[in-house]
């Protein structure tokens, strides 16, 4: 069984995942108003979702239900 | 059981791998003349080059064998510590990266001199050195285990000391750029070496398990159902929970890692532009660290599965399986082009941290306080020697490796033990306008005190140790880097508010709510990056014009209105001109100011004299971009 670590890590790591990029929105800090920074948030925001995905079905798939 | 580790054609393929890499570092080498050359070589690199030379600086020697003991005990969950970087990419995307890249600062105590003063630089020059220098010595120690089980004939110590000299010979001929180029080579190496020694393992099994199934069916039912789960037990084994291991490496090491390690930032500040950087790390933490994560390990999960068929001996110590499978896997002349992989991936990460050590030692030490006002010749001969002292001091603390009972443990507890203090000056730099320099001068010398006596007397970090049902002994070392972050952050809050903040003016750029303003410094002008246009393709013209002389001064590119507004750029902005043949990586390139002139569309109109010192040839194709 996974499932307990998968939380610990998603839910501390995924608090400061998006603190910092609360963080780095900020006033005077990155902004939507650039490209790069629009593309950046994207590809951040797919990348954890993409991780989270990846040890769920991985997870699933070794048996660990 | 013994194993017989390669044959003559094996040792052949190493000696050649290496002379191979030496001469290729060497014809970069020749362009290493001044220190910006040995230490920098210039803001030039596209993504690519930068996300593979990230890698095999990650990928240690030592990374083979650790990994490859903690796959063949612990099965899949040996890839945590490459799969959990992107909780960090926020800040380092967003916040650290702009921030360094945009206020041209050289090294990280710079940054601390800037940001708060010198007293903190000095400590910050401290803790770097330490941790840097140790790093040199455990790649040198495992590296010495890994060739003493192949070569006997030495011992893991005196095998160390030929790979460091060898190593200091080949990094102080070379310098960043022959650094970047020869990582670039060797990251693709041991990436492959790795995945290939998986993929025949895979099929040795599929042969001679007997099981009727196809080889990856076959490798799969080998590995007990615990093995095949992405996360060790929460609190078990000792030598390797998942808790601890994500408090160890998320916000130890690898927080450390890109954060705190010379060598990374010199990287970063290596390539073209911010924009470059961000896709550099984002490869290499979607894409690389994955791979990497599968070339370390795969060596491990092979060999627990050919154990479950008898293929393997039950005893087989997990430090040398690695080696063991290799031997069994791979064909004479494979293992010898994975004995080159292992030395590739020594390599690969010594030098990097030799020439960022040596830079700190330049940069921050010998120019500032030493020998102040001398020439730059003077320096590069600094350097040089430096890269030299420095791998020797790393050699020293060979031995004191050996008296560690793991290398694994070794390598956690000395980074969980140097680095939360300087990660939460760092972050709080980054994040916290308030945060003042003496705050920061006492969270280094308070932090490290600490964290240091938590070593001494272990018993300060049990609370945290029981919390997360983790015992005395391996628990405390798993659970230093978060005793470390509270201790540190608790002393950083307490002292900034007892202690004012500086001028909020003397900061400007280099926190992360006056990002705007660093661009507008590192600019010289109000910067043009909302959109960002496309690349134009054109043909390089040579003019006798001259332009701005002196050190530092850009050159300036005359291209037409129509070319200027395909890039969305304007007179003045900064543009980047590379030769057309993309595979140069950035080598024949230069930063300029645009300059709107009458020119043909689809022609660049440089000085001779600077188009020359780049690299350009009269007529060559360039492709142009804005950056900002």
């Amino acid at each position: 069984m996974n499932w307990l670590q998968l939380a610990y890590e998603y839910i501390l790591g995924g608090l400061f995942f998006f603190v910092t990029l609360r963080l780095c929105f900020g006033p005077g800090a990155a902004s939507l108003k650039s490209a790069s920074d629009r593309r950046t948030l994207a590809w951040l925001l797919a990348g954890i979702a993409g991780y989270f995905v990846l040890h769920l079905v991985w997870i699933v798939t070794a048996g660990g239900v | 059981m013994t194993f017989a580790y390669g044959q003559p054609v094996d040792y052949v393929i190493v000696v050649i791998y290496f002379v191979g890499i030496l001469i290729f570092g060497s014809l970069f080498g020749r362009r290493t003349r001044t220190t910006a050359d040995f230490f920098f070589s210039g803001r030039r690199f596209p993504w690519w080059l930068v996300a593979f030379s990230c890698v095999a600086t990650v990928v240690g020697s030592y990374s083979f064998i650790k990994y490859s003991a903690v796959a063949f005990s612990c099965g899949l969950s040996s890839t945590m510590a490459y799969l959990n970087d992107w909780f960090l990419a926020p800040l380092f995307l967003l916040g650290w990266m702009p921030i360094i890249y945009f206020s041209r600062v050289t090294s990280i105590p710079e940054y601390f001199e800037r940001r708060f003063d010198r007293p903190t630089r000095i400590m910050g020059v401290l803790f770097i050195l330490l941790y840097m220098i140790g790093y040199i010595g455990i790649n040198l120690y495992t590296m010495g285990v890994a060739m003493q089980v192949v070569m006997p004939r030495l011992d893991a110590f005196q095998w160390a000391v030929v790979i460091a000299v060898i190593t200091a010979v080949y990094v102080t001929a070379g310098g960043q750029t022959a650094v970047i180029m020869t990582d670039l080579v060797q990251g693709i190496l041991l990436l492959v070496a790795g995945i290939a020694v998986l993929v025949l393992g895979i099929l040795y099994i599929g042969d001679h398990a007997g099981t009727g199934l196809s080889a990856p069916a076959a490798f799969w039912q080998g590995l007990p159902p615990a093995h095949r789960l992405p996360y060790s037990g929460f609190s078990s084994p000792d030598a390797f929970p998942m808790s601890g291991i994500f408090w160890q490496d998320v916000f130890g090491a690898s927080m450390f890692f890109y954060f705190g390690n010379q060598g990374l930032i010199m990287r970063f500040l290596s390539v073209k532009s911010v924009r470059e950087g961000r896709k550099a790390f984002i490869v290499v933490i979607l894409v690389m660290m994955p791979l990497a994560a599968i070339a370390v390990s795969g060596a491990g999960w092979v060999g627990r599965s050919m154990q479950t068929f008898g293929l393997i001996p039950g005893n087989t110590d997990p430090n040398a399986i690695f080696m063991a499978v290799t031997a069994i896997v791979a064909q004479p002349g494979v293992f010898g082009f994975v004995l080159a992989s292992l030395t590739a991936a020594l390599m690969s990460t010594v030098d990097t941290l030799i020439n960022a050590v040596a830079a700190i030692a330049v940069n921050d030490v010998w120019k500032p306080f030493v020998a102040p006002g001398r020439s730059d010749r003077h320096y590069l001969g600094v350097a040089r020697v430096s890269s030299v002292v420095f791998t020797l001091a790393g050699l020293l603390l060979v031995p004191v490796f050996m008296q560690h009972t793991s290398i694994y443990v070794a390598h956690g507890s000395f980074t969980a033990a140097i680095s939360p203090p300087l990660i939460v000056v760092i972050i709080l730099g980054i994040l916290w306008k308030r945060f003042s320099p003496r705050a920061a001068f006492a969270t280094l010398l308070g932090g490290g005190l600490a964290v240091g006596l938590s070593i001494w007397a272990p018993g300060m970090i049990g609370p945290l140790a029981d919390l997360h049902g983790m015992g005395p002994g391996e628990g405390t070392v798993f659970m230093r880097a978060l005793f470390g972050m509270i201790v540190c952050s608790a002393i950083a809050v307490v002292c900034t508010f007892v202690w004012p903040r500086r001028d909020a003016r003397s900061i400007d750029g280099l926190w992360i709510g006056t990002l705007q303003a660093a661009k507008r410094l590192f600019k010289g002008a109000e910067p043009n990056d909302e959109r960002p246009g496309a690349k134009v393709r054109a043909v390089l013209s040579m003019t006798e014009e001259g332009g701005p002389a002196g050190e530092g001064a850009e050159p300036v590119v005359g291209m037409s209105r129509a070319d200027a507004g395909r890039m969305l750029a304007r007179e003045g902005d900064m543009i980047y001109l590379a030769d057309r043949r993309w595979w140069l990586g950035g080598l024949v390139s230069l930063h300029a100011r645009l300059r709107v002139a009458d020119v043909p569309e689809g022609t660049v109109r440089l000085d001779r004299r600077r188009a020359g010192e780049a690299g350009f040839k009269a007529q060559r194709g360039v492709v142009v971009e804005k950056i900002l």
